[in-house]
């Protein structure tokens, strides 16, 4: 029963492939200085050689670094204080705030930066508003302090899932004990709590600093008016700088971001592990009782509600309204301005309305295929230990360190010149292969907290009985899994209506989708039309956070 | 004429770096029911899961009846699925998406027994063990006697040869596991099955079972029946293991063919020797609760020692003595007030380590 069966290890090697050969392709490709699919090529370091020399390049990288420093900065402590006030004190409208606060994860960064610059960018609505009342408008949304800003207030949710998830696995009676012996909350949280919990900020820290070098969306939309570069973006605009695609250079800028976030995924990893000696304090025997704030309840509510306001409500209702109005400015009024021209537009335009279909359909059915994958996979290596299992764990782990855009790049590439895979390039199976691998590592771990809820004595209690591997797998554990591999199903859906990055490149007759027409629209500064793209996104990310709260889905760990 | 049903040759099972076993060797004869005893870690759940095929030895064979289904200098495996054994688990592992009925027929649906027969074994099986009425209950809507049962019932209902199980007492109270333990004998000898039972507990253990085999840390301490574990002990390990004792610390004095006699500070006693020790040694002596009486009068082997307390259990007494600062305990059937007593040590009955 120790032996692995050649069907699983076709699973792992196959996974190992879909990762591998893309990133491969990518790492080639940049030591070369002409087309890897060109007969005359030749081997060197002229593309890196070139990128280092650009200043643009050297000013992406400050300015990723400047971001990705800024977001922890921001994000870190916010994130953690946000968890303390939400699992541990009497917060006023925990229950509702909580699937508000993730929304910023679940809405694409496209629609969100959309967002701002219709309500607080230089025209809009709130800044109008603000401009009547103050005289002038007291900030710019445009300069780096606004995207360090808004990107760090829109990691909060990340850091807060760990930290939260952290401090509900550690026993209340460590604070009760601080709180005995005179310390009042705030002293409770920042010297007891918070500490307890270090391993899963810090934790949360690299995420938060690894995701900030894989930032696009969002550079892309602020960036763009003042040129703001980051490195995405840089990789971004490479292809117009220089007016033909230089498959070398965005090799090479590509390598140098996977530089970068590989060895921070590495060492979460190790993070992961030490984390797990630190907290000592957990099981079930662990009450949770909350922390009265006194009157501090209604400061901090105020404060939580402000950092909603921002983040979340700002942007959403500015997408939302500009999407139902034909132009907005002084002295318009909504009903003179009101419009479903816009929503007409999308379902008009053949590409716009296929965008819609494909979105929907690679969220449904895509979304369907991949946990089904997924779960092939996550049962290839169910309760083994071997080489084949760590090779399956390196693999998984790694597309955490790609960004989609690149992912994106390098399935391109594989579309167009691997013959068995060319009569796909044009079809969703192109974006659906590129989606499952990007979101490879978030939906086996869907999987395996499920696979993990299974008694191992169940399934051998079957092999005993007289089942073989694959009629426990058939019989035991995909039946009590089958819950958990829903739920899976609907977070996958929302995950993939709101990815945009990974579609970039691989966008075209046939497989349009919402996120990667919203960046080629913006491009081309169609407002309206990336309005009700941004709603209908909205939309679906809703049904889908509907029938989660609905059935009790949990959004997290 | 005794049939060999279950054959184990020096079995050695390595989990990651562990040495769990260490050379096991055990024969289940037709109709016996053997008890795996020992302290946890002692390896007798890894035997039993090594047997099942759930654990891969690395040396050593399994024989079930006829067949061979592990050798090791031959690497013949059998994979668990055909060994056709029966198995309970220490958690009963009923699978909660399967009522009652469908747990216990999935043994007959693998083995493409006809529905109409599935359904009359099923049936049989479940009223012969008081689950007549509960075929098409969730696992979570039954007690744990009944989940116990229906671990059982799922195990038994294929006929195997052979039955393992693994703690299926563990998860009861008190008072239906000692119910239960003279049940699951009666149960086992009536289909004239052989059984393997794991358990820690040496009183289950001798109420259950034909012979004991009692391991400690991977290799087998000493196996014999009940009785011979309880009375002929080999070892200190085992004497301490199988009951309720004293022990108590000294030095041999005087060696006289197999009785010996040990001294301590302000007391000498006369025991049998039961390793070979020599004049001079460090020993243990070791006596069993109920073998130490009060006396009259001054014997060879009594002790006047003040008794410190006396403890009421229900159905009797204990009393417990200061022998040279240590504890020395013993029952008795009524009260006593504290003061000095005269205690009788059976010389017989004080093994000598």
């Amino acid at each position: 029963m120790k032996r692995m069966s050649l069907a699983k290890i076709a699973v792992i090697l196959l996974t190992a492939i879909a990762v591998f050969l893309p990133i491969g392709l990518l790492c080639w490709q940049s030591f070369l200085d002409a087309p890897f699919f060109q007969a005359q090529k030749l081997y060197g370091l002229d593309a890196y050689r070139f990128i280092f020399d650009d200043p643009d390049f050297k000013r992406s990288f400050l300015n990723s670094l400047y971001i990705s420093c800024g977001m922890g900065v921001i994000a870190v402590p916010m994130g953690g204080v946000l968890a303390f006030l939400m699992v541990r004190t009497d917060l006023p409208g925990r229950t509702w705030i909580e699937p508000l606060l993730l929304i910023p994860v679940f809405v694409s960064p496209m629609v969100l930066c959309f967002g701002y610059t219709v309500a607080v960018g230089p025209v809009g609505f709130v800044s109008i508003w603000a401009q009547k009342l103050l005289g002038s408008v007291p900030w710019y949304l445009y300069s780096m302090t606004s995207i360090v800003l808004i990107a760090g207030l829109s990691h909060v949710p990340h850091v807060y899932l760990y930290t939260s998830s952290a401090l509900r696995s550690l026993s209340s009676d460590v604070e009760e004990a601080a709180r005995v012996a005179g310390a009042g909350p705030l002293k409770v949280a920042t010297t007891v709590s918070l500490p307890m919990v270090m391993p899963a900020m810090l934790y949360s820290g690299v995420l938060v600093f690894f995701l900030g070098f894989q930032i696009f969306g969002l550079a892309l939309v602020l960036g763009d008016p003042e040129g703001h570069l980051v490195l995405a973006t840089y990789l971004y605009k490479l292809t117009n700088k220089l007016g033909v695609p230089s498959y070398h250079l965005m090799a090479a800028v590509a390598m140098c971001i996977v530089a970068i976030t590989v060895p921070m995924v590495l060492s979460q990893r190790f993070l992961l592990r030490n984390a797990h000696k630190y907290i000592t304090l957990k099981g079930k025997g662990s009450r949770q009782r909350t922390l009265p704030l006194g009157p501090w309840r209604w400061v901090a509510a105020g404060l939580v509600f402000l950092w909603l306001a921002v983040t979340v409500i700002i942007p959403l209702v500015g997408v939302i309204f500009r999407a139902f109005v034909t132009n907005w400015g002084e002295g318009v009024t909504f009903l003179e301005a009101f419009t479903l021209d816009n929503f007409k537009q999308v379902f008009e335009q053949p590409n716009l309305l296929r965008g819609v279909v494909n979105t929907i359909l690679l969220g449904v059915i895509g979304g369907g295929l991949s946990v089904i994958c997924f779960t092939f996979i996550g049962l290839s290596s169910h309760r083994k230990n071997n080489g084949w299992t760590r090779l399956l764990d390196y693999t998984v782990m790694t597309p955490r360190a790609i960004p989609g855009l690149l992912a994106g790049l390098a399935f391109l590439w594989v579309f167009l010149f691997f013959p068995p895979l060319v009569p796909f390039r044009k079809t969703l199976v192109s974006l659906w292969l590129a989606y499952s691998v990007v979101w490879l590592a978030y939906g086996m771990r869907l999987i395996s907290t499920s696979l993990l809820q299974v008694g191992p004595e169940l399934e051998e209690c079957a092999r005993v009985t007289g089942a073989t591997p694959g009629q426990v797998n058939r019989h035991i554990t995909i039946p009590l899994i089958r819950f958990g591999l829903l739920a899976s199903w609907l977070m996958i859906f929302m995950i993939f209506e709101r990815e945009y990055s990974t579609g970039v490149y691989l966008l075209g007759p046939g497989t349009e989708v919402i996120g990667s027409l919203m960046v080629s629209l913006w491009g081309a500064g169609a407002i309206e039309i990336i309005s009700a793209l941004s709603f209908i996104n909205i939309l679906l990310v809703s049904v889908g956070m509907g029938i989660a709260l609905r059935y009790g889905v949990k959004l997290h760990d | 004429m005794t049939e060999i049903e279950l054959s184990v040759q020096d079995l050695h099972v390595t989990l990651g770096k562990n040495h769990i076993l260490k050379g096991v060797s055990l024969d289940v004869n037709r109709g016996e029911i053997v008890a795996l005893l020992g302290p946890s870690g002692s390896g007798k759940t890894t035997l039993l899961r090594a047997i099942a095929g759930l654990e891969l030895p690395t040396q050593g064979s399994i024989r079930i009846g006829e067949q061979k289904v592990f050798e090791s200098a031959t690497k013949t495996e059998v994979s668990v699925e055909k060994r056709a054994l029966g198995f309970v688990f220490q958690s009963y592992a009923l699978w909660p998406h399967r009522t009652v009925y469908q747990n216990v027929a999935y043994g007959l649906k693998l083995r493409k027994t006809p529905a109409g027969e599935t359904k009359e074994r099923v049936h049989a099986v479940l009223k012969n063990l008081g689950l007549g009425d509960l075929n098409e209950r969730h696992p979570h809507q039954l007690s744990g006697g009944q989940q116990q049962r229906v671990a059982l019932a799922r195990s038994l209902v294929y006929n195997p040869r052979v039955i393992l199980l693994d703690e299926p007492l563990s998860n009861l109270d008190a008072k239906l596991r000692e119910e239960a333990r003279i049940w699951l004998r009666q149960l086992i000898i009536d289909l004239n099955l052989s059984a393997v039972c794991v358990t820690h507990d040496q009183a289950e253990a001798m109420a259950m079972a034909d012979k004991i085999v009692l391991l400690k840390e991977g290799v087998i301490e000493q196996a014999g029946t009940p009785q011979e574990m309880y009375g002929e002990p080999k070892s200190l390990f085992v004497a301490e293991f199988m009951g309720a004792n004293n022990t108590i610390a000294g030095r041999i004095t005087r060696v006289d063919g197999d009785s010996a006699q040990i001294e301590g500070n302000g007391w000498s006693l006369q025991g049998r020797l039961r390793s070979p020790l020599q004049v001079g040694d460090q020993a243990t002596a070791i006596i069993r609760l109920e073998k130490i009486r009060l006396a009259k009068e001054l014997l060879e082997n009594t002790l006047r020692l003040p008794l410190t307390a006396s403890v009421y259990l229900g159905n009797a007494w204990e009393y417990v003595f200061n022998l040279a600062g240590s504890n020395l305990r013993a029952y008795g059937s009524e009260a006593m007030a504290p003061g000095e007593q005269l205690v009788d040590i059976p010389a017989d009955h004080l093994w000598l380590f």
